[in-house]
């Protein structure tokens, strides 16, 4: 294969001096009957082949190296960041059913089990009636995120805030919850 | 090593052949003879190749042994043993656990044959024993359009094995003990200084220990019992799985901190006397029978600094620590007790130490405290932490709650007032 290129190499040498021979004394040129058809033939290859160029381009991109960063040693994430990332990526999924939430959800709601039941002096079974009747807390948020059907929607208000906020609803639903949460076990 | 296309020519060889196109369409020699240069640049990128490198690699550390937090120059000189090199990049393989404090482990250069590059930076060191990584080399041809990227590896270590503190505050051990006599008080009566129950004379008990007093009251024959101290074989088991790595508002992870609070408590447990061993849950399986002295205190400097299952950088794979559980349990002495060094960021830990408590090592938990407060996240965390301490707490499991940014001293004091 580098033979072939080495040939055609060596052929393009030539030929780009016998072009700038012509350059240098352009009356030879003029002496060799190159009819204007071939010089057409020869135009439209150039055209071709510039279009050939064009979709290789297109077809491919800038391709490099990339060099390794090593300058800072490994970084270790703050325990809790797996969390907060989860609930940034399922807030900018549109509709958060599926599996991801369900996690989000029963974690939250074991903590909150668990808190009340130790703020409280409550067995499980009774921190998990009072969070279904939302009156653990007295965040309506927080209280409704976790709560059953009975337990009232948050205020208006506290719904148009979020609503109109810049922070996604169920990030801020979350995030009111995991407060109300920690609030609970810093006051029992 | 790889050979690579740049395709960084391609755009131009479209504009030269479209040049020379419209130059020869046109009968415009200018036009023309711009396509002709551009086509030139273009042959010349498709004619020539990537030079085959062929380089050799040194590289001298300052202090192959540094000092936590030293700084170590590195030196990196790079010679040219083959064809010339129009466009060399160098990028040195620093041990992932270190920072660069000053200059840069990179080189950007050309190189002619037989001749020399060098450049040097600083890096502080850290904990553990860190092998450099093969440097990675990058050249490409005059025109860039092929690139030769290869890994280049000569070996340098650098390790750094802290001291242990001269002096420890006292650890509140659980009431287990050796048959050995030593400092950790016991719940039977025997020898020993403090007053602990009276019994009925049996034959061969001590004059000394007879209640005189009581003789002459009552004439009944009876012997003083005395609190028994006994050595402890106590064995310092070190959470080393990836949560563990989690970092506080400073950045150092919970391992870290796990890791000084062994040095100190092997200070301390030794200087009374007790019997010392390692464990730790990590990537690799790490044991350290227990056992007292100086050679004994040698080994733990050496294993809490250098052995890879407390790797200053985190496990790549989730680790089974079900399998390291059952083998800790039948390396553990009979009579060992085990202090558990864990963040307590999930429940399974918690569970272990348990686990370890009901088999009959008496299990403590020292847990240093990294979960922050300044996202939902972290609060959330920070209860589930509190919620399993009081679990284990409820189950007559101590639990040692440390902020690293307290001395580890106060932590200690306060577990000991709370000792029964």
């Amino acid at each position: 294969m580098s033979h072939v290129k080495d040939i055609l190499a060596s052929f393009g040498a030539v030929l780009v001096g016998l072009g700038l021979l012509f350059v240098l004394q352009p009356g030879l040129a003029a002496a060799l009957p190159i009819p204007r058809l071939t010089l057409v033939v020869i135009g439209l290859l150039a055209a071709v082949e510039g279009i050939r160029s064009v979709q290789r381009r297109r077809g491919s991109e800038i391709a490099g190296a990339e060099l390794p960063d090593p300058e800072f040693g490994i970084e270790t994430d703050p325990p809790g960041d797996d969390f907060d990332t989860r609930i940034a990526r399922l807030s900018t999924r549109r509709g958060w059913i599926g599996g991801d939430f369900d996690r989000v959800e029963n974690r939250l709601r074991t903590a909150a089990v668990s808190v009340v039941a130790a703020r409280y002096g409550l067995s499980k079974r009774e921190a998990r009636e009072r969070i279904e009747a939302g009156s653990w807390t007295e965040d309506p948020v927080a209280a409704a995120f976790l709560g059953g059907p009975t337990v009232p929607q948050p205020p208006l208000e506290v719904r148009l805030r979020i609503r109109l906020g810049t922070t996604p609803k169920f990030q801020r639903y979350v995030d009111r919850t995991a407060d109300a949460i920690a609030a609970t076990w810093e006051a029992r | 090593m790889t050979v690579r296309q740049t395709h960084r020519w391609y755009g131009v060889a479209a504009a030269a052949f479209f040049a020379a196109a419209a130059g020869v369409l046109a009968s415009r020699p200018a036009i023309l003879l711009v396509g002709v240069v551009g086509v030139g640049y273009a042959a010349y990128a498709r004619l020539t190749t990537a030079p085959e490198v062929s380089v050799t690699l040194e590289r001298t550390v300052s202090d192959p042994e540094p000092a936590p937090g030293a700084a170590v120059e590195v030196r990196v000189s790079i010679t040219n043993t083959g064809e010339p090199l129009f466009d060399l990049r160098v990028v040195d393989g620093v041990p992932p656990a270190l920072d660069v404090i000053e200059g840069s482990p990179r080189l950007g250069t050309a190189l002619r044959p037989g001749k020399t590059a060098a450049f040097s930076y600083t890096v502080e060191a850290k904990r553990g024993r860190h092998e450099f990584g093969p440097a990675t080399l990058l050249a490409r041809d005059a025109s860039g359009a092929e690139e030769r990227e290869l890994e280049q590896g000569v070996e340098t270590t650098l390790t750094c094995l802290p001291s242990l503190p001269p002096a420890g505050p006292t650890i509140p051990l659980r009431p287990q003990t050796a048959q050995y006599t030593g400092p950790v008080p016991t719940t039977s009566g025997g020898a020993g200084v403090e007053f602990y129950a009276t019994r009925k004379y049996r034959p061969g008990d001590a004059m000394t220990r007879v209640d005189w007093n009581r003789l002459a009251r009552t004439g009944e024959l009876s012997t003083v019992e005395f609190r028994e101290e006994r050595m402890a074989t106590v064995v310092l088991v070190i959470d080393a799985r990836q949560s563990a790595y989690a970092s506080d508002a400073e950045g150092t992870p919970a391992l870290e901190h796990a890791v000084d609070a062994a040095r100190t408590m092997t200070t301390s447990l030794l200087d009374d006397g007790h019997q010392v061993g390692i464990a730790a849950f990590g990537a690799e399986p790490c044991w350290l029978a227990p056992t007292t002295g100086e050679d004994q205190r040698a080994a733990i400097r050496r294993l809490l600094a250098v052995h890879p299952g407390l790797k200053p950088t985190p496990p790549a794979a989730q680790i089974v620590v079900s399998r390291r559980v059952r083998e800790l349990r039948r390396q553990l002495p009979a009579n060992a007790q085990v202090i558990v060094l864990t963040p307590l960021l999930d429940d399974y830990i918690a569970t272990i130490a348990g686990r370890l408590d009901a088999y009959g090592h008496a299990a403590t938990v020292l847990s240093p405290d990294v979960t922050g407060s300044s996202s939902p996240g972290q609060r959330l965390v920070g209860t589930e932490r509190g919620l399993r301490i009081e679990r284990l707490r409820g189950n007559q499991i101590p639990v040692i709650d440390w902020t690293p940014a307290d001395p580890l001293e106060q932590a200690l004091g306060m577990a000991r007032e709370r000792q029964p």
